[in-house]
Formats: C-alpha cells, sequence, structure tokens
C-alpha cells in the first residue's frame, strides 16, 4: 500500500531475469514495479499469478524488505539487496540505468552498445523495444541481469 | 448450491481439466489494473501448466517434481524442486488432492453470480491473506487471491473441460536450446 508521499504510477515496471554464472549458478525471475526514486522508493516483486512476493522500500532512513507478514529493516538498500537477490545490485543506479542512461551518482564511459559504470556493462541498444542487458565482470562471479519494460506502465 | 461440497467433488471427481482463463490484477490501492490471458490444464495430484499468451508468453509447468518457469522473452528458464512449490498455494487448490490438508475450507456468500469457498492455507508464511474459489453450478468459474499487501488477483475461467485425457507428457517440460537453465 502506497505509504503517503509515494507516487500511485511506478517508474518503471516490468520483469526482470537475475542469473549468477559460475558453479553455483542462481537464478531469479520476477515481474516488478519500481516506484519512486533512488532517494526514497519501492521495488514490488510479483509473481506470475499476480501475488506480491516481497516489496522493498527506501528512504534516507533506511530500507526495509517485507515477504509476506514478516518485515525485516536493513542500514542501507545494497544490505537489503544482497539479502533479497543474494547479490548487491545497485538498486539506486538502476532508475537511471532502466531509462537508458548512466547515474549521475558515479563515473561512467560510453560504449558502443551503451555505457559501462559501477563496473556494470549496461546494453541499451534494444531500449526501444524495452529491452535491457546489465552484465558485471567483476567482483565475484559473472552476473547478467535482463530487463523487459511494459510500454506504459499503467 | 453449497459450494464446499461443490470443490469436495470438483476436487474428488475431476481428475483432469483445461479451461482459458483471464487474470486481472488489481493495485492495492484500486487505482491500477493489468490484465493478462492464456490456457490453464492440470492432472491431479500434482501436474499443471499455466501458460501466458497475452500481454507476453510465460509459461509455469508443474511435472510432479518440478516446477518449471520458462520465460522466452528473456530466454530465462527458473526450476525449482515441487516441495517448495505446491504445498498450499493457489494452485494446489485447483490441482491438488490434499486440500482439507493444505488449506482450512469454508463456505463463503454467493457473490457475483458464483458459489464462492473461501481456503485459509493452513501454516503458509502469511504471503496471502485469501483465497477462494468459485463455482457457477458445478463449474470451475473463478480463483481470487488477495496477497499480504492488498494486492488482488482475479482469475476468471472459460470453456472448461474436465476429465481430458492427456497425452503422457503433457506435463513435461525440455529447456529450449540455448535457455538459460538454472535453479535458484
Amino acid at each position: 500500500c502506497a505509504s503517503p508521499g509515494q507516487p500511485a504510477r511506478p517508474r518503471h515496471a516490468g520483469r526482470l531475469a537475475l542469473r549468477t554464472e559460475g558453479e553455483d549458478s542462481r537464478s531469479f525471475t520476477s515481474a516488478f514495479e519500481l516506484y519512486g526514486s533512488a532517494r526514497e522508493g519501492r521495488l514490488m516483486l510479483n509473481s506470475p499469478l499476480g501475488t506480491t512476493a516481497a516489496q522493498a522500500s527506501w528512504s534516507p532512513r533506511g530500507a526495509s524488505l517485507q515477504q509476506g507478514a514478516s518485515q525485516q529493516d536493513y542500514p542501507d538498500l545494497d544490505r537489503l539487496s544482497q539479502d533479497l537477490l543474494g547479490e548487491t545490485l545497485p538498486l539506486a543506479a538502476l532508475f537511471d540505468w532502466l531509462d537508458g542512461r548512466p547515474w549521475d551518482g558515479a563515473a561512467a564511459r560510453a560504449t558502443a552498445d551503451g555505457f559501462t559504470q559501477l563496473g556494470w556493462r549496461i546494453d541499451t541498444r534494444g531500449l526501444n523495444d524495452g529491452l535491457l542487458d546489465m552484465r558485471r565482470a567483476e567482483p565475484g562471479p559473472p552476473l547478467s541481469l535482463r530487463v523487459r519494460l511494459e510500454r506504459d506502465p499503467s | 448450491a453449497d459450494a464446499l461440497a461443490t470443490l469436495r467433488q470438483f476436487n474428488q471427481e475431476v481428475r483432469s481439466a483445461r479451461a482459458r482463463f483471464t487474470q486481472t490484477v488489481t493495485s492495492p490501492d484500486g487505482a491500477r489494473r493489468k490484465t493478462s490471458s492464456g490456457r490453464f490444464e492440470f492432472m491431479r495430484p500434482d501436474r499443471f501448466r499455466f501458460v501466458y499468451e497475452k500481454p507476453f508468453e510465460q509459461l509455469i509447468v508443474a511435472d510432479g517434481r518440478k516446477v518449471w518457469l520458462h520465460d522466452p522473452d528473456l530466454n530465462q528458464v527458473t526450476v525449482r524442486s515441487m516441495d517448495q512449490a505446491l504445498g498450499a498455494t493457489p494452485a494446489a487448490l485447483l490441482a491438488g488432492n490434499q486440500i482439507e490438508r493444505d488449506f482450512e475450507l469454508k463456505a463463503l456468500p454467493a457473490r457475483d453470480g458464483l458459489d464462492w469457498v473461501q481456503a485459509l492455507p493452513r501454516g503458509k508464511d502469511g504471503q496471502l491473506r485469501q483465497l477462494a474459489v468459485g463455482f457457477r453450478g458445478t463449474a470451475l468459474a473463478a480463483l481470487e487471491i488477495v496477497d499480504a499487501f492488498g494486492q488482488r488477483s482475479l482469475l476468471q475461467f472459460s470453456e472448461l473441460q474436465t476429465h481430458v485425457a492427456f497425452a503422457d507428457d503433457a506435463f513435461r517440460f525440455t529447456p529450449p536450446k540455448g535457455a538459460d537453465l538454472v535453479s535458484p
């Protein structure tokens, strides 16, 4: 439920597929809705049947993860992302990446197929079809995050 | 009609079935709706397929041992073992054969022209606030799921065929070549 001051419409919505390669390769696929901004916002992960599997919310005061009836608090989004997805995803930067542009909070370098930032290679060539392919070479096992954005997140 | 008796009869006598469905997910604040549609098939006690066709393709197959999720668009297959998957879930309410063990069942007043049964998952982790199955006469017509955040998902079934003789491999899933196959 949208807490006061939270915009009702998602800034981005679609489906994501997260995959770590290497021997203990793991994957995670989910529909998602991303609200607000890197400073204050919400990420909802939905099952195909439409139920909310998890909701992460964050603000300058900290981050919290709700799954079913349980709620877990974290000092920041990185710690939450590590717990939720088993990886530290740069959720703050993701807002701008999903718009196809680098985050203004760190250095970035343009490449033939998009740009690199925070150790990630962002391929924006499929963006007008709503497709974004993000890969991290290091640290740790190679990680890939593929996103298909909905045309107009209603 | 006594929906509870109808559900128990459906659970006992309809060993397999197929139907089309439309799924409407309404956000907790009721402001936004998302609709999708496809086909649902099952064969008790532990096989089912949700084939989402619109607005995008997605496939969920339970083959009796594992549950496969294939997202062709993202070229990814996720597989997890059955016991984590079925249990007291919406799919089990329709396709399982342990509904008394997995759910606390209670008839609800008729609504929207259907007779409803509420199914409270026993010992589930509080993921679902409400789960109910609706019948038109003795025909399965709807499944309503309200999650812990108040998000509501309504599946409405049509073109129901029961006692379907499925082929042996109807609920087998073979990952397409090139799809990244990984288990969480």
